[in-house]
């Protein structure tokens, strides 16, 4: 057996053992190197092979962690999400659920449809997959219970509402994924948009014909006397508007090409800031707060982000990129096969690892693969060779399956999560039944982004 | 024992120090965009924007090591003893963590030190000095870092309630 061979397997399975054991995941990964690495240096002092690893080249790492630190692109990070944790502590989750709840409770299925917006409108993802599908839940579970509303319906409505977060815009995920693949982040941002919106609108339907079929598991909740329902679409204007502005302002700064997403995650966190103060909510403390938890989330993705680069450096000095491309480019099999079997291996890693690994290890080596295939429509894509657009569609692809994969029992992160803020009658089963229905239509989305590649290229094709 | 959580409470009072520099960078983004529309520009905005974030991510990740928060695959981990967690705390910091970060330190250290040799600034006219002063960030963070985690290590022993995940998020 080659050298390289028996280092690869090395530094899978140093990288395997110490993730099971709990050991953090930017630590694992850098761990693991470095292991790699010292084998490398003693078997070839010990049997004179050259396995081309030693500390001199493993030290690489140092100018790739000064390029990860004079990226650009990257500096939207924390500004994305100090955004995500000024909207969480804003309250307007809370006043949203109320104004809508207001409205919408006297139509069966009303409630779960307003869980589906919010999670639409605050979608700024702190990062955290949790966070989104705790906040969702804490807001809407107890009165959705209270409303006698289907608990695995309840449940399943949250996460997948919450988990949306990671592919609509602005994701923090899709700008790791643009620099990764040296996309444009803007061209990223836009192509999501219409998937997210597809994905939410056939949540939406499921949520509308349930309710019409089993009107009793998403009952219209009876006012009763005293109760006022005047006044509600004025409290409901002023609880959505702003936070559309908010949406807007991000989004469309970019599509007209006005501000750079750098720039643009300013704005967005300045916006939201502004959102809290004019809810009342802004204080020191909670200043003081978010920005703090914005270091908090920096400091294991930065972790994770050198844990990363020194797994890729060594997997790339030892040839593992090319063992995997070649796999893949020489295997006798159309491109959708090809593509599905990847999406498949991808949705399997989401249910060990978080998004940030796939997206950092595999998502570069598989991008090289999906560079080098011809697509029929890539002809007329509509947008410009250089960009990309083949690129961008997987991105998507792969951004819907990861999400997909947070919601799979037995292991998906959304489910742990929900389980955590849910009320103690909801048990781990009701949470599963209740998701499977959200899983089938994920995977519907993904046949038509598939099918149609247009709906993710359309709009970066017609912007700025 | 007593001066090891003396000296964690510094280092993590240290990075809620830090955490404030994000703050001055969402400041000069928003400079730079109100310039940008008033069509003029400056060019070491856009470096210090990228010094800032460069430096408090190195930053982060000592402060996010005194409040446990580095994520894991909590599969497994949950349900071991707190002797066993306690064993593999000690025994990954002492592998994993701390080869690594001796490596960034050394090689980081001569990274910085050649190019404070040359007394490196930015390539662009217009743009910041003291460009080997970020790089010194590099061994100076992993420095922080393998302090923050052996204290951790040893930390754990006398304070199994460490193992638990604090939310710096919302505790103070």
């Amino acid at each position: 057996m080659a050298i390289e061979s028996v280092l690869l397997l090395v530094l899978t399975f140093s990288f395997i053992a110490f993730l099971l054991l709990g050991v953090p995941v930017g630590f694992s990964l850098g761990g693991s190197s470095v292991i790699t690495t010292v084998v490398a240096i003693t078997l070839d002092s010990l049997f004179g092979s050259f396995s081309g690893l030693d500390f001199q080249v493993f030290s690489l790492v140092v100018n790739r962690i000064f390029g990860l630190m004079g990226n650009w692109v990257l500096v939207a990070l924390p500004m994305f999400i100090l955004m995500g944790n000024f909207l969480d502590k804003s309250g307007l989750a809370e006043k949203l659920m109320h104004s809508l709840g207001l409205i919408t409770r006297r139509f069966p299925g009303g409630l779960a449809l307003s869980v589906t917006l919010i999670g639409v409108l605050l979608a700024a993802s702190t990062g955290i997959i949790g966070a989104s599908v705790v906040l969702l839940g804490m807001v809407s579970l107890p009165v959705m219970m209270n409303a006698k509303y289907n608990k695995s319906l309840a449940v399943g409505t949250v996460c997948s509402a919450g988990t949306l977060g990671i592919l609509i815009p602005p994701s923090i995920m899709l700008i790791i994924m643009a620099d990764r693949l040296q996309l444009s982040a803007g061209d990223l941002f836009l192509g999501a948009i219409i998937p997210g919106v597809i994905l939410a609108g056939l949540y939406a339907l499921f949520i509308v014909g349930y309710a019409l079929f089993k009107p009793e598991f998403a009952p219209a909740v009876k006012l009763e006397k005293g109760e006022e329902t005047k006044g509600g679409v004025g409290a409901l204007a002023s609880a959505i508007l702003p936070t559309l502005a908010l949406i807007l302002l991000v989004l469309g700064s970019i599509f007209y090409g006005i501000a750079t997403p750098t720039e643009a995650s300013g704005l967005g966190a300045a916006g939201a800031m502004i959102l809290a103060a004019s809810n009342k909510r802004l204080s020191m403390k909670v200043i003081r707060e978010s920005l703090e938890g914005t270091l908090h989330t920096m400091g294991f993705l930065f972790a994770i982000f050198i844990g990363a680069t020194c797994f890729s450096l060594v997997l790339r000095l030892l040839g593992g990129d090319e063992l995997i491309t070649e796999l893949v480019l020489n295997w006798d099999a159309g491109v959708y096969t090809k593509i599905a079997v990847i999406l498949f291996i991808v949705f399997l890693l989401g249910f060990f690892l978080e998004w940030i690994e796939i997206t950092l290890i595999v998502l570069p080596i598989v991008g090289l693969v999906i560079s080098q295939m011809d697509f029929p429509w890539l002809a007329n894509a509509g947008m410009d060779p250089s960009s990309r657009p083949s690129l961008v569609w997987f991105c998507i692809l792969f951004a819907v399956t990861l999400q997909t994969s947070f919601l799979t029992p037995p292991v998906g992160f959304a489910l742990f999560y929900v389980k955590g803020v849910a009320p103690k009658e909801i048990s781990i089963g009701d949470i599963y039944r209740g998701v499977i229905p959200f899983i089938v239509l994920q995977l519907l989305g993904l046949i038509l982004l598939m099918i149609f590649p247009q709906l993710v290229l359309w709009l970066p094709s017609i912007s700025y | 024992m007593r001066l090891a959580e003396k000296f964690e409470l510094i280092l993590q009072k240290f990075g809620k120090a830090c955490a404030w520099i994000l703050l001055v960078l969402l400041v000069s983004i928003i400079v730079q965009v109100c310039l940008n529309f008033f069509s003029s520009s400056i060019t070491w905005m856009e470096e210090l924007q990228w010094y800032l974030y460069g430096i408090s991510s190195l930053i982060a990740m000592s402060y996010t090591m005194t409040g446990n928060g580095h994520v894991r695959v909590d599969l497994f981990h949950r349900k071991f003893s707190v002797l066993t967690k306690q064993v593999l705390e000690s025994i990954w910091i002492l592998i994993a963590l701390t080869p690594l970060y001796i490596v960034t330190l050394f090689y980081g250290w001569d990274f910085a030190f050649e190019s404070f040799k040359i007394m490196e600034g930015s390539a662009d006219p217009g743009g910041l000095p003291f460009r080997w002063l970020v790089k010194a960030f590099i061994p100076i963070s992993s420095i922080l870092l393998i302090v923050t985690a052996v204290l951790r290590g040893i930390l754990i022993w006398s304070k199994p309630e460490l193992l638990e995940e604090t939310s710096l998020i919302h505790g103070d």
